[in-house]
């Protein structure tokens, strides 16, 4: 599904160069779950960005099935963030001045059949009772799972998920990344979730390792 | 001190230049609206100077001088010490039209052809244009000012139709150009009804000395014989600059207020943007106290800025609309330094209330100051969450929309109520001439039948005897004087021209007139009861009686060259009064004038300023919304799509707003014509201008809102949230 063939980002300053990502092959395949560990300043996020085209590799190609990503157009890059992928970030980054069910809409165009797919995946996510409700009457918590929601509404085939459980305490933390992993598990879409702790992905399947800009296989686990 | 204030400058050089705007616009627009109020003043002024020049002394006649109170007077004069000299005059008075505010009157002194070069060196006057009138002829000299305000130029006959005092026509020979505003003639100027005696030259320095001697020996003498001079002077001076003065205190407290009420607004969203910049500075070791002082610092130094470039605009301005403006319509500018440093006004007020608002932030606690940035809940939030308009309620709920939608709702409110206002005076007072259009009503000096050429008569359908009645209508902000035709109901033409049905004695009126009459706005119609006429439109009627005592002519017509002969043999006649539609035109000009002037500077300056807030905001809206629109873009909605969401958002703020300020507009016009405006109406083209205008100004808004939102759009970098 993803395949990076010699990825590298480079900050150029006047001094001088600094890679937040070294030479970097990597393969993910459809339906894993995949996570990205390392401490904090380490490219991880680098990495993540980079797969869902949020930011452009100094060099090196992306492909996402098979077609080259990194030279789309913004608008292409837009549209194909909104069809394929789904995005859960430390922050909730919900629209303060729309109801929770308008911001789990947001990116939806196409609204057919969608009061039906709001229901089910609010009621999996507990979040029923709070949709007419705006960001600022929600608690972190709350407000993360909204984001889940919105991340999930229109059947990602890879989650994204950046540190989403910083901001929460453990029990919250917890909630939000078993809620990930069942969606994935059972649509077969492809998770990538970074994380600055070990601990919280200690039970995925697949381990990657970010330090210094150097991605590893963690094999520990496998 | 000054590398201060060039870092307060670079931090955010946008937001402080719109506020160095707007308060320099504050300030010019009360420099230039206080001079035009304090033109008028200075221009009565002038008028009034003349007595300082010298002493008037003149009585009341109708039937030219009489002997025995002149000789009574030179007798006085013979006493009096100080005297110098004395001019034997008598006095015509001519309407002043001081942009349709108001009308001074001021005097032309017939004097003998030999006084001439004294009366001007005394005046400190002198002759710019022409030459000297000719004895025995309606020839005069006046005010250079005079002519650019009653548009005649010299050779052309000056007509003095709606002034009681004097009725005639002059022929201007001459322009005079000094401090005071007046016109010298032949003797006999007045034409036998007006005021006689005499101009009394004292020497250097003994005027006040003399009018007292002269006021205490005539009033001994009881006579009825009034002096005018230097202390009656500077009276008058007074009285005329008070009124004015009035004028511009008004008009400098409702800009002041705008223009105070807009600063405070864009002051109190900075502070509000700031609170967490506050906080932190707190948090490190500030005082509130310190940071009150530098806060109010940097408020001065805006405010200071603006004021001093509104100072220099206003005064640019004034100078230019001098040329433009004051000279041609025969004003002068007065002393504008008062009225400038009240313009202080602005900044201060300003200032204390921005230091309020800061300090009622800053009495916040820390933790308040420091977590205060996303939440906001403010008065209009709670209003527009849940309005009732669903398509409004989505834009409403973001931030900056609502005070955009706010404003455009005045404005559309106050463009729609103005320009009702301005339309309905002019249209009415423009319809009221319509029944001149096929008649004109001409009226001799002196009682006697006018012998109308035969080749008038033959081609008019109707000559009637007839009076004309002068009636005091209040309108709005003064009183109007139309005109009603009295004709006699024995004329057997009534029937065919005018009135279907007469009968005797009936006051026939528009639909208009009707009820100003019945609201008790009119005067001088005497006890008889009116009747409403359908043909006729505006403020116009007829008296119909039995008998006429019958002052002048009213010819029926056709066709307009007609009208231009009767004019023509009218002024070859020296008949003193002719009312058709050429004069009702004038009359609109002069009397919507100044209306006009009020109404666009309120309009425009409504217009500049929402512009301004509505660019600021827009800019605000998208800044305000860089967090959502990085969202946006992260979870896949492309530029393009942004930009069109916000632009729907705009279209729909805008057009709803306007919308409802015109609807409001419209309500609370019908409110104030139905409780002060009766007789009033308005014409169907006032819509059409009114949105004009407010879609001139979405327009403006809409462009300039846009091309804010695709320049920032476009610098939108969608991980700048996630990583800042």
């Amino acid at each position: 599904m993803f395949e990076l063939k010699e990825v590298a980002l480079i900050y150029e300053t006047k001094k001088q160069a600094l890679a937040a990502l070294k030479s970097t092959n990597l393969i993910i395949e459809q339906g894993e779950e995949v996570g990205v560990f390392g401490p904090s300043g380490s490219g991880k996020s680098s990495l993540l960005f980079i797969m869902s085209t949020l930011k452009e590799p100094s060099r090196g190609e992306v492909k996402y099935e098979g077609k080259e990503i990194t030279a789309l157009t913004p608008s292409a890059k837009a549209e194909l963030r909104r069809k394929e992928f789904g995005f859960v970030f430390q922050e909730h980054f919900l629209i303060n001045h729309l109801t929770v069910r308008e911001n789990i809409l947001v990116p939806i165009r196409d609204k057919q059949g969608i009061k039906r797919r709001v229901e089910e995946i609010t009621t999996a996510l507990g979040l029923e009772d709070l949709l007419k409700r705006f960001p600022y009457e929600l608690s972190v918590g709350q407000s993360q799972r909204v984001a889940v929601a919105r991340a999930l509404i229109g059947n990602p085939k890879v989650v994204f998920a950046d540190e989403p459980t910083a901001s929460l305490d453990d029990e919250n933390g917890r909630k939000v990344i078993n809620l990930l992993r069942s969606y994935c598990s059972k649509s077969g879409a492809t998770l990538i979730l970074v994380s600055h702790s070990a601990e919280i992905i200690a039970d995925f399947k697949r381990r990657i390792k970010v330090e210094n800009g150097q991605v590893y296989e963690d094999t520990v686990n496998a | 001190m000054l590398k201060y204030i060039w870092l307060y400058f670079r931090r955010r050089p946008g937001r402080i230049l719109v506020f160095i705007i707007v308060v320099a616009l504050g300030v010019a627009v009360s420099i230039v609206l206080s001079s035009i109020f304090l033109s008028f003043g200075e221009t009565r002024s002038r008028i009034s100077k003349i007595n300082e020049n010298w002493i008037t002394v003149q009585y009341l006649s109708d039937t030219g001088r009489k002997e025995e109170i002149d000789d009574n007077l030179k007798e006085i004069f013979a006493d009096v010490s100080g005297i110098s000299d004395v001019i034997q005059v008598d006095i015509a008075y001519l309407g002043y039209n001081l942009f349709g505010s108001a009308r001074a009157n001021f005097p032309v002194y017939g004097i003998k052809q030999t006084d001439i070069a004294r009366i001007l060196q005394v005046s400190q006057s002198y002759i710019v244009d022409g030459r000297i009138f000719s004895p025995k002829t309606n020839e005069i000299m006046v005010s250079d000012s005079f002519l650019k305000a009653s548009g005649v130029g010299i050779g052309l006959v000056y007509e003095e139709i709606f002034e009681t005092a004097s009725r005639g026509l002059y022929n201007v020979v001459a322009a005079l150009k000094g401090p005071s505003v007046f016109g010298i003639g032949p003797s006999g100027i007045s034409g036998g009804k007006g005021a006689y005696g005499f101009i009394v030259l004292s020497e250097r320095g003994f005027s006040i000395a003399v009018e007292s001697e002269l006021r205490s020996r005539i009033a001994g003498e009881e006579l009825k014989v009034g002096v005018q001079g230097p202390i009656s002077s500077r009276e008058n001076i007074e009285r005329s600059y008070s009124g004015y003065y009035l004028g511009v205190l008004l008009c400098n407290l409702c800009v002041a207020l705008v223009f105070i009420i807009g600063l405070t607004m864009l002051n109190s969203v900075s502070i509000r943007e700031r609170r967490k910049e506050y906080g932190i500075l707190a948090a490190i070791g500030h005082s509130p106290a310190s940071l009150g002082a530098r806060l109010f610092f940097e408020s001065v130094y805006q405010c200071a800025a603006g004021w001093i470039i509104g100072l220099f605009a206003g005064r640019i301005l004034v100078s230019y609309l001098e040329t433009r403006f004051f000279e041609p319509n025969g004003l002068f500018v007065g002393d504008i330094f008062v009225s400038t440093i009240w313009t202080l006004v602005i900044p201060a007020v300003t200032v204390v209330f921005t230091q309020v608002l800061i300090g009622s932030h800053l009495s916040r606690d820390l933790v308040g100051l420091l977590k205060s940035s996303e939440k906001k809940k403010g008065i209009l939030k709670n209003r527009f969450k849940n309005i009732s308009l669903p398509w409004l309620r989505f834009p409403l709920r973001s931030d900056g929309y609502r005070s955009l939608f706010v404003n455009i709702i005045v404005f559309a409110l106050l463009v729609t109520l103005f320009g009702s206002l301005l339309s309905s005076l002019t249209d009415t007072i423009r319809d009221s001439g319509r029944f001149f259009d096929s008649c004109s009503y001409v009226q001799t000096m002196e009682s006697g039948d006018i012998e109308l050429p035969e080749e008038i008569v033959s081609r008019s359908r109707a000559v009637l005897p007839a009076s004309l009645l002068n009636l005091d209508v209040k309108l709005i902000f003064g009183t109007t004087e139309i005109f009603i035709p009295v004709v006699s109901s024995k004329n057997s033409e009534l029937e065919q021209t005018l009135v279907e049905d007469t009968s005797e004695n009936a006051f026939y009126v528009s639909k208009g007139l009707f009820d100003l009459i019945n609201s008790g706005e009119v005067n001088g119609y005497g006890n008889s009861s009116p009747v409403v006429l359908p043909s006729l439109y505006g403020l116009s009627g007829i008296v119909v009686e039995e008998e006429v005592a019958a002052e002048g002519l009213l010819i029926f017509h056709a066709g307009d060259d007609l009208v231009e002969e009767i004019r023509l043999f009218a002024s070859e006649a020296g008949v003193a009064e002719v009312v058709d539609r050429r004069s009702f035109e004038a009359k609109i000009l002069k009397e919507s004038q100044f209306m006009n002037l009020i109404t666009s500077i309120i309009i425009y300056l409504q217009f500049f300023v929402v512009v301004i807030i509505a660019v600021v905001t827009v800019t605000r809206i998208v800044l305000g919304r860089r967090r959502e629109l990085a969202i946006r873009n992260i979870i896949g909605q492309g530029r393009g799509e942004i930009a069109l969401l916000l632009f729907g958002e705009l279209i729909l703020v805008l057009f709803s707003g306007a919308t409802i300020g015109f609807i409001l507009g419209t309500m609370s016009w019908s409110i104030f014509k139905a409780f002060f405006l009766s007789g009033v109406y308005i014409s169907s083209f006032v819509a059409a201008k009114v949105f004009l205008k407010i879609f001139i100004m979405i327009l403006i808004v809409l462009f300039s809102g846009l091309a804010m939102e695709r320049y920032l759009i476009s610098k939108q970098d969608p991980l700048s949230i996630i990583e800042r």
